[in-house]
């Protein structure tokens, strides 16, 4: 769980160096080719770099060898723009050079259509075309073009496999053609220079090139990483020059998953300016986010509240205090750092201020980021998430005030488009938790409505809540549920609610179903049905679990009783609808209270108790309290949290009440019988709900067993009843 | 007379001498090289020949599909340095089951072809000095891809007849041998690793567990192929944070466990991380479990007798799984002898 963005302080090419991943598909994670921005910045930014990449990457040989021949034309053949932009200025020389390198590309990378054939080097022609790439990079007028015939002469050396020649070719003629601006072909040479080395069995001069590709070329950091030799750097460290030493320990701290902020005061002490020095301290951020977030916003808050479990209260102290003393070493940082990263590192200190739950603290140094006079805008959106956190944190009230503060920023990120990205969907839920932590349901909802309907694979991130339905149903009261229905369904929302509900797309009549429903599980009938009558009619139809599981009776009894029938013989389809049930519920209700003759008392109590029982998990009608999920099978399966429902639900008590009256008021022997079978049977069936804690002493099997005549009845209808 | 029982004594204890040489030594010894990416040193040398290590059973790609229904090599071998010439090198090809079930058919006809071309391709190239003799393949088919992948195999044997070719046989796939068939070669060996659940707290243990593997071989056990017999030697860390599966932790074994401080034996072979510590890379948290799984000598000695029934008569091997660099420090000849014999 994070919320700082790592590349606030770094760039996309050591994403893989980040320690939580990134993976959601992010744009801002694409690593952009260094070698086509120096090209962009060639051509003065003129050209456009999506065509300066598919130039270079894309054209085939003989598309380049049309541009190079047609030239002196003034036209391109190809629409291109960079292929427009060579032509228009009559460039031969750059129009040469890209067809020399495809050449070379070709040749280095012998491809056929058959995936299974090898096609091996052809290391005479990439022989021949040493001296001809050395020749041009001496005689080319463009030092842009000689470095770069350069480096195709060292690539082909590679290849060729001459390493001393590649390496004195690097030493002699390669360097002195750097000019004094910094050239990612520097780099890129150097990591063929490593390469031969150790290949030539030259370790030490390898592996020292290898740590300064680390340290200096993100485009070969991972490759550098790979082969790296740890030992030999452990065993060596003192008869390190002091550069070396420098880059071993951001090495070292790159592959420090753990707290590394000794390692960071040694690196900070050579050069609190290195680039990767900040990357280091954004990413120890995000190691702290998630011990501490994701401890926080996953679930290990109670463990931690309740001390069950020792060490992880133990840690998250030791981790709370290492942020004290992470906070205090950036603030050094900061002071010390010139101006051009230090603004950069006073948004990171807010965002610890956040962590450690200071969000006056946060807010202030937002602004001191703010003002430093190199701010530069690529960091806006992050400070703008620190800021949403950092109000919602200070927010006495969730009131429309707060909202609006938090809404200006959270629409802006929706402007930038970071509203498909992880670390919006992150904010959403730490903005989520934060409503639901102040029992604030509904709008809870709402953060939740933004970041699962955009994307429902997103459900296990939201306790696999398929949808707000799924969260209201397990926490919200009747009251929330209707505040939700008016802020969903608002003619009159506010730039953050349409927002926020802008892929929201389900209806008002599932969210009174609802509603209805938490009243009926409280037995509130007349309140509930006063709910289910808003449910438009044809609702009830339409849905398909309903239609499944829906379709019994639920005053019949599995068995079938002609007592039940007796007095209800109304078509099952229509108990679709749980209006209709709720209300046939009020009227048997009804007539039991007023009934003063014993028999017909004790049949009503038996469509009641049937009714409640058909209601409760072990029944055929439990969706009228309880909302399933499919499994992967198809089949309707419980979920989870339903036993929270109600307690007859789980436990059939009010079916066994009503039961037990029917026995009790019973006339008739063989009636009673029956009753009392039944009784035995649903205290049985009850006693089976998963993880019930306390079953229930069964009672009536013990009457029936004592009771021989019926028991001796109900043994030759149903011999499983030894069972009881 | 005394004569006679002497004589009769002293042939009786030669046979019984000789005989139990003989069963020492007919042994085949053989090793896996599963990495794509290794370099073969003297040292790496000095392990096969000193112990008389005859075969080496080498990865030298994988068989995948491209997501278009053609198939493709990946992962292939990349090894350096040079493997001693008294050793057999037998290629091993992986192929991932979806292939039997993607590829459409004139496709799977072309794939013994292409398969062989590039294993006598990489065998030209990186063991010039040795003679191909036997060829593996390693496939966990299912009931789904049976028909395919059987009749992969005869068609690659009929362009090579000449070479063996060998099958990998798991555990279910000897139980269930009349639903999951009995691939047509020539020999198979059986994976006798990877039994148990990884990610299940509870586990004894992921990598050799014997109870798992009387499940599927009984004294009554028979197969119809000859089987040679490939044991575990290979050693890791399962990372639980609050019961729940975190991560593999590689660089774990017999040698080191004791070295390590950070970590308190609770039961069998579970142990807690006493204080926060930054061990392989990974940060592990106070209060964290570490179940180490190490293939004990006695399970291994148990595991041979378990599978017993299923040796080969001809020619009994005992292929180790697997050797790299890494853990060939670990592996003393002593330990070795006692892997290679009673079997």
């Amino acid at each position: 769980m994070w919320i700082f963005n790592p590349l606030s302080v770094s760039s996309p090419e050591v994403s893989d160096f980040f320690y939580t991943t990134q993976l959601f598909g992010d744009k801002l994670f694409a690593v952009p080719d260094e070698n086509i921005q120096a090209w962009y910045e060639y051509f003065d930014r003129k050209v456009n770099k999506a065509h300066i990449a598919n130039y270079i990457y894309k054209l085939p040989l003989k598309d380049l060898k049309a541009i190079q021949r047609d030239i002196k034309t003034g036209e391109s053949p190809i629409l291109n723009s960079l292929a427009l932009h060579l032509a228009v200025t009559k460039n031969q020389t750059f129009a040469d050079y890209f067809v020399f390198a495809k050449e070379v590309e070709i040749l280095l990378n012998p491809k056929s259509d058959d995936y299974w054939i090898n096609v091996p080097l052809d290391i005479p022609e990439i022989k021949k075309l040493i001296p001809v790439a050395i020749k041009k990079a001496k005689k080319s007028k463009s030092n842009f073009l000689k470095i770069r015939y350069a480096y195709q002469a060292i690539v082909l050396l590679r290849y060729a496999g001459n390493y001393k020649k590649l390496i004195k070719y690097y030493n002699k003629q390669f360097l002195k053609l750097n000019n004094k601006k910094p050239n990612i072909l520097n780099f890129w040479a150097l990591a063929y220079v490593a390469y031969a080395q150790i290949e030539l069995g030259k370790k030490e001069e390898g592996q020292k090139n290898l740590l300064k590709l680390f340290c200096n070329s993100n485009a070969k950091k991972r490759w550098a990483d790979l082969l790296i030799d740890k030992k030999y750097f452990e065993n060596n460290y003192n008869s390190l020059s002091a550069k070396s030493k420098f880059y071993w320990t951001i090495f070292k701290a790159y592959h420090n998953s753990g707290k590394a902020l000794i390692g960071l005061k040694k690196t900070a002490n050579y050069d609190a300016n290195h680039p990767d020095f900040q990357v280091l301290l954004g990413r120890e951020i995000n190691k702290l986010e998630d011990w501490l977030l994701t401890r926080e916003h996953f679930g290990e808050t109670a463990i931690i509240l309740n001390k069950k479990k020792k060490q992880v209260s133990e840690n998250y102290n030791s981790d709370f205090e290492y942020l004290g003393k992470f906070i205090k070493f950036v603030k050094i940082i900061a002071e010390k750092q010139n101006v051009k990263n230090s603004f950069r590192t006073y948004a990171l200190l807010a965002h610890l201020y956040l962590l450690q739950k200071e969000p006056k603290m946060a807010l202030k140094y937002l602004r001191k980021a703010k003002q430093m006079p190199s701010y530069q805008p690529d960091l806006e959106p992050q400070i703008r998430y620190t800021r949403i956190l950092a109000n919602t944190l200070a927010a006495k009230q969730f009131d429309a005030k707060f909202e609006q503060k938090i809404g200006l920023d959270i629409l802006w990120l929706e402007k930038q488009n970071q509203d498909n990205t992880r670390l919006f969907s992150n904010l959403m839920l730490v903005l989520h938790k934060a409503y639901d932590r102040k029992k604030m349901y509904a709008k809870a909802a709402m953060f939740l409505c933004n970041d699962l309907c955009g994307n429902r694979n997103r459900y296990n991130r939201w306790q696999d809540f398929s949808s707000p339905h799924f969260y209201l149903d397990k926490y919200a009261s009747t009251v929330e549920v209707l505040n939700f229905i008016n802020l969903a369904f608002s003619e009159n929302k506010s730039a953050l609610e349409s927002f926020l509900f802008k892929n929201f797309k389900e209806t008002k009549d599932r969210y009174y179903d609802l509603a209805g429903t938490i009243e009926l599980r409280k037995d509130n009938l007349k309140k509930a049905l006063s709910l289910f009558e808003k449910v438009n009619l044809h609702y009830w139809k339409s849905k398909k679990s309903y239609q499944t599981y829906l379709k019994n009776n639920p005053f019949i009894f599995q068995t079938e009783s002609p007592q039940a029938r007796k007095y209800d013989n109304t078509k099952p389809e229509l108990f679709i609808s749980k209006a209709f049930f709720t209300k046939k519920l009020i009227e048997f209700k009804a007539q039991y209270k007023q009934e003063k003759y014993a028999k017909r008392k004790s049949e009503l109590a038996y469509l009641l108790a049937t009714a409640y029982y058909n209601m409760s998990y072990s029944g055929t009608n439990w969706h009228y309290l309880a909302y399933g999920k499919a499994s992967s099978g198809g089949e309707l399966l419980h979920t989870g949290h339903n036993s929270f429902i109600n307690k007859n639900y789980s436990t059939c008590s009010k079916s066994i009440q009503y039961f037990e009256q029917a026995y009790k008021l019973a006339t008739d022997i063989n009636q009673k019988a029956e009753f009392l079978f039944t009784l035995a049977s649903v205290q049985n069936t009850a006693n089976n709900f998963p993880n019930l804690k306390t079953k229930q002493p069964n009672t009536f099997a013990k009457s029936l067993r004592a009771d021989n005549d019926a028991y001796s009845f109900y043994l030759e209808v149903c011999p499983g009843l030894k069972y009881f | 007379m005394a004569n006679l029982t002497t004589k009769l004594a002293l042939i009786l204890f030669t046979s019984s001498f000789l005989f139990s040489c003989s069963d020492k030594e007919n042994i085949e010894r053989a090793v896996y090289i599963w990495k794509a990416k290794q370099s073969f040193e003297q040292h790496d040398a000095k392990f096969i020949t000193s112990n008389k290590i005859s075969k080496i059973y080498i990865r030298f790609f994988d068989t995948s599909t491209d997501g278009k229904g053609n198939s493709k090599p990946k992962s292939e071998l990349k090894l350096k340095g040079e493997t001693p010439t008294n050793v057999e090198i037998i290629p091993t090809i992986f192929i991932e089951n979806n292939v039997f079930l993607q590829l459409k058919k004139k496709d799977l006809n072309k794939l013994p072809k292409q398969i062989l071309s590039k294993i006598f391709y990489i065998f030209k190239q990186r063991f010039p000095k040795h003679k191909l003799q036997e060829i593996q393949f390693d496939c966990d088919w299912t009931l789904a891809t049976r028909v395919n992948y059987f009749s992969f195999l005869k068609q690659f044997k009929q362009k090579n007849p000449e070479v063996e070719i060998s099958a990998t046989i798991r555990l279910h796939q000897i139980k269930y041998q009349q639903k999951t068939g009995v691939p047509p070669v020539d020999k198979g060996v059986l994976m006798y690793y990877n039994m148990g659940d990884i990610k299940e707290i509870d586990e004894p243990n992921s990598i050799l567990n014997n109870e798992i593997g009387q499940l599927y071989i009984s004294d009554k056990t028979r197969y119809p192929v000859e089987l040679s017999l490939a044991l575990p030697v290979y050693s890791w860390g399962i990372w639980f944070k609050n019961s729940k599966f975190k991560s593999l932790i590689y660089d774990i074994n017999e040698q080191n466990i004791h070295e390590l401080s950070f970590l308190t034996p609770i039961k069998n072979n579970n142990y807690q991380v006493n204080k926060d510590t930054v061990f392989a890379e990974k940060y592990l948290r106070n209060g964290d479990v570490l179940r180490v799984e190490i293939p004990k000598m006695k399970a291994l000695e148990e595991a041979k007798k378990i599978c017993k029934n299923l040796k080969s008569n001809k020619k009994p091997q005992i292929i180790i799984f697997s050797y790299d660099n890494k853990n060939s420090n670990y592996f003393s000849s002593e330990k070795l002898e006692k892997i290679y014999s009673n079997y």
